[in-house]
């Protein structure tokens, strides 16, 4: 009998409690003097026999749970024989699986695992076919099957490592494409991976190798190499004038001492010493002038996996967008109040009024008003076309006419309220669209609170509606107009209308709907190796200029560098219909696969055990209790 | 010796008892003037009842304004005042030696014997005391003479529990035989032992016209079998040892203790006994000042026996 996680088995430990227990709780250690036994009535002695051998009973009972407890955790296993394959005289077909993840480039790593796939073609017999395929964040087949093991040789030999993370399910998948066919051929799969927890789907996936194809696990590595990562840069400009680049450095494990040096335009501009115990993160922070700037922090000296010291950034200085506000009702100072012109802000409010709106849009890049004039109509919609934004969060008694006509073609039309005082809460938003990205969480994506008592209807597609209320009509719609776009919103912030200027979500909602509009730079996602960014597959790590019209910097995943292990075994549960289990650093052949060992697990009797154990200790403990446990003379 | 008053008596203690007065109710003739009520009329200043003159009467002792207004002679007698010859009774026995608390039993016992000789000694009586376990260890017959306190509290204080088993009965028969009638006897003991020769000698006591007093002193362990864990427990008379599951036997030990206990106190009732229970846990001086006050008020045995001797 073996075990899947024989680490659980330490666990036996506890066996000793309920002995100490039932030990030091015997009566006859302690013992109390007391002033005369002469009421105290005296016990037979076969009452005293029968108590301990109950309790003995009950303390070995309890030993049993604890031990079934910690076989449960440990998942005894043993061998079996599966059944009879269909053709096990025939042919087989192979494929090699090949990780090729970064955390495969740790020292020696790489060349033991080629090496490791070299030898299942040595075992191969006369008539079986091989496959190659090496797989990252997904799959990639080197050379399908083929009798030619010369061929595979060389294919293996020439593999070579990529930077991506790694993906065991994609890896399987293509496996099984590989060998689906006829149903009477013996099929094996060689994992050879160093089995990163990493590179595990985290969820069930709903998708298992099928059980007429064996899987060979090949654990390379033991995961015991020094390494330390730059798991994060992160830029923030403290002023207009300052960049603060704060670099996370993790030491998975080893030596705590370490060198980070950060480079910007290939120049070395600061180092600093970092002393970082393993298993945990330390922050070093460098300040530098601000400005456009590409770089990357890395660390020194370079240790066992050297693809994750290094982790590359890019920084823009975007120009701040003008944002005109128009001067009516209390829209204007309600969005100052939510927008204070703070120097960190990438936009800056000017209020007019309404006669100097045009004049003063003129370098403005988005325009809020609450009413539309015929006078500003024709001019808002050129301003629009031009490619300007337009928000428009209509204010009682906004003149509908010279609206439409601003809207004439943007697919959102404006009618008057209805006569009714109706009241209505917000029912849906759009959570997919950016200004309301922000708000995704469970806490924050109830916006049912927010209740309007007069507004304007809107007519509008339903893929340019952005929000609901109760009763789907439209609360917030967007228009798109020549090169700019127009937002409407059905009512406006006006406390007397409605109580969102009241509501938590208010000023988070104005800053998303500004900066949406100002085409402010949301901090830009983090790019990793693999990743697709313009439609084409970036493959090294570093900064690329060429891929879209900025510089963008792209890192291997930090994950990769995490060197923990799942058990082969743990693997096949969760990836396979008929697992095969392994004993932990347990070499196999393929030709112990192939004479089809199959390893089942006891957790279903352990269970049933533990059950009966339990009920059979609940119901003793609760007859000692409830019997006297002293039959007097 | 002095020395011993302060160890037994607290000063504080002390002057909160010494207002206290223990008035035996049953009237002993005695020796000296004391503030105990005679049988005897004589000639103290506290009046007691009118009779009848007869002829020989002391004529100072006619009431003439009572002659003024019946026209008959009434004779004024006075009750004479005398002291008590008590005896304090100890119990050293092993089995005082428990206490759950800071304070044993004998501790206690001690206290509670120094405060009552120091009471009595102030009244002027004639007191002694005895201590025993399996026998008598030491024996002062009342006295009332210069040092007589000091030698007393000293053999308290030098007392100490020890001894195998009990022997209550037995020490009072002997004292029953060498106490002169008509004293009193304070008997301080746990009266964990069988009690029937015990009673018996305590009856007899009675039938000698002595005023019996027992002063039970008990641990609150005793009255409430505290223990939770099983426990093997070790009687501290005997050393026998004996297993015990706390939760099965505190009814039957509770049971047991009340009737052993009902037994002496039915007994001491019928015998017009006065029986107290004092436990360790209170404060000496509030127990004893709850004690005389009631013995006072007629609450007890006595006190009852008296109101129904004197109608």
């Amino acid at each position: 009998m073996s075990f899947v996680i024989p680490l659980f088995l330490s666990g036996l430990a506890l066996l000793a409690w309920p002995w100490f227990v039932h030990r030091i709780r015997r009566p006859e250690r302690e013992a109390v003097k007391f002033s005369s036994l002469m009421f105290v009535p005296q016990i037979k002695r076969e009452t005293i026999e029968r108590r301990r051998i109950q309790n003995v009973f009950l303390m070995v009972l309890r030993m049993l749970l604890l031990a079934l407890l910690t076989l449960a955790f440990a998942r005894p296993f043993r061998e079996g024989l599966l059944a009879p394959h269909a053709s096990a005289e025939g042919a087989t077909h192979h494929v090699i699986l090949l990780d090729a993840s970064a955390s495969m480039g740790a020292e020696g790593v790489w060349q033991k695992a080629r090496i490791a796939a070299l030898a299942v073609l040595d075992d191969m017999k006369p008539g079986d076919r091989v496959g190659v395929i090496r797989f990252a964040k997904s799959a990639r087949v080197d050379l399908p099957l083929t009798e030619e093991g010369v061929l595979a040789r060389r294919v293996i030999e020439e593999a070579q490592l990529t930077w991506e993370k790694g993906n065991v399910l994609s890896g399987l998948q293509a496996a099984a494409d590989m060998v689906s066919g006829d149903g009477k051929i013996r099929r094996v799969v060689h994992l050879v991976s160093d089995f990163q927890a990493t590179g595990m789907p985290t969820s069930e996936t709903g998708w298992a190798l099928p059980a007429r194809i064996r899987l060979h696990p090949i654990v390379i590595g033991k995961g015991d190499w020094d390494n330390k990562s730059v798991e994060v840069v992160a830029l923030r400009t403290p002023g207009q004038k300052a960049l603060q680049v704060r670099a996370r450095i993790r030491n998975w494990q080893g030596p705590e001492d370490a060198t980070v040096h950060l480079w910007i335009d290939d120049q070395r501009v600061d180092s600093k010493r970092v002393s970082v115990s393993p298993r945990h993160a330390s922050l070093v922070r460098f300040d530098v002038p601000n400005g456009a700037h590409t770089g990357f922090v890395d660390i020194q000296p370079f240790d066992g996996l050297a693809a994750d010291n290094r982790r590359y950034f890019t920084h823009e200085v975007s120009p701040r967008q003008k944002i005109v506000v128009q001067r009516s009702g209390r829209l204007d100072r309600l969005l100052s109040a939510a927008v204070p012109a703070a120097s960190e802000l990438p936009w800056q409010i000017s209020v007019v009024a309404e006669q100097d709106l045009m004049a003063a849009s003129f370098e403005a890049q988005v325009v809020v008003v609450g009413r539309v004039s015929a006078q500003n109509a024709a001019a808002l919609r050129a301003f629009v076309q031009d490619g300007g934004q337009v928000w428009v969060a209509l204010q009682r008694g906004a003149i509908l006419g010279p609206l439409n006509e601003m809207l004439a073609g943007s697919g959102v039309q404006v009618e008057a309220p209805a006569s009714e005082n109706r009241k209505a809460p917000v029912a849906w938003v759009n959570l997919k669209h950016r200004i309301f990205y922000p708000f995704r969480g469970a806490k924050f994506n109830d916006f049912s609170a927010i209740r309007y008592s007069e507004y304007h209807r809107l007519i509008a597609d339903e893929d340019k509606v952005l929000a609901h209320f109760e009763g789907d009509e439209p609360m917030m719609a967007e228009g798109q107009l020549g090169h700019g776009r127009v937002l409407v919103w059905a009512g406006g912030v006006e406390m007397d209308r409605s109580n969102l200027a009241r509501s938590p979500r208010f000023v988070a909602l104005i800053h998303e709907t500004l900066r949406y509009l100002a085409g402010a730079q949301a901090d830009r996602p983090a790019l990793d190796v693999g990743d697709l960014v313009g439609g084409q597959q970036v493959k090294t790590p570093g900064v690329h200029s060429g891929l879209i019209g900025s510089p963008i910097a792209v890192n291997i995943d930090v994950r990769e560098g995490d060197p923990n292990q799942v058990s082969s075994a743990e693997l096949e549960i969760r990836l396979c219909e008929s697992p095969n289990l392994y004993r932990e650093g347990e070499s196999h052949t393929a030709a112990d696969v192939l004479a089809g060992v199959k390893k089942e697990e006891y957790g279903p009797w352990i269970l049933l055990l533990l059950l009966v154990s339990l009920f059979i200790e609940h119901v003793c403990a609760a007859r000692i209790e409830s019997h006297p446990r002293q039959e007097h003379i | 010796m002095r020395q011993a008053v302060s160890k037994f008596i607290d000063p504080l203690e002390l002057s909160r008892i010494s207002d206290l007065q223990v008035l035996a109710r049953t009237v002993v003739a005695g020796l000296g003037a004391g503030v105990h009520r005679s049988l005897h009329t004589g000639t103290s200043a506290e009046f007691a009842q009118y009779r009848s003159y007869a002829q020989g009467d002391d004529l100072r002792f006619v009431d003439w304004r009572l002659y003024g207004r019946t026209d008959r002679l009434h004779v004024k007698q006075f009750q004479d005042e005398s002291n008590v010859r008590a005896t304090v009774l100890l119990d050293c026995s092993a089995s005082m030696n428990y206490g759950s608390g800071p304070v044993t039993k004998f501790k206690y016992a001690q206290m509670l014997a120094a405060c009552l000789v120091m009471i009595m000694s102030d009244q002027r009586d004639e007191v002694g005391f005895a201590s025993y376990h399996r026998e008598l260890v030491v024996h002062l017959p009342a006295r009332r003479q210069k040092g007589q306190l000091n030698r007393l509290l000293g053999a308290i204080q030098d007392s100490e529990p020890a001894g195998n088993e009990t022997d209550t009965a037995g020490v009072l028969q002997f004292l029953g035989d060498v106490l002169q009638p008509r004293g009193m006897v304070v008997l301080i003991a746990d009266l964990l032992h069988p009690v029937e020769d015990m009673l018996a000698h305590l009856r007899s006591m009675r039938a000698r016209r002595h005023d019996v007093l027992v002063l039970q002193v008990s641990d609150p362990a005793e009255q409430s079998f505290p223990f939770e864990c099983s426990v093997t427990l070790v009687d501290l008379e005997g050393r026998r040892e004996q297993f015990a599951v706390p939760q099965d036997v505190r009814e039957i030990y509770l049971e047991n203790r009340r009737r052993h206990f009902d037994t002496i106190h039915k007994a001491c009732l019928s015998a017009e006994i006065d029986i107290e229970e004092f436990v360790c846990s209170e404060p000496l001086d509030r127990v004893l000042h709850h004690f005389v006050n009631r013995r006072n008020r007629g609450l007890l045995t006595t006190s009852r026996r008296q109101g129904r001797g004197s109608k």
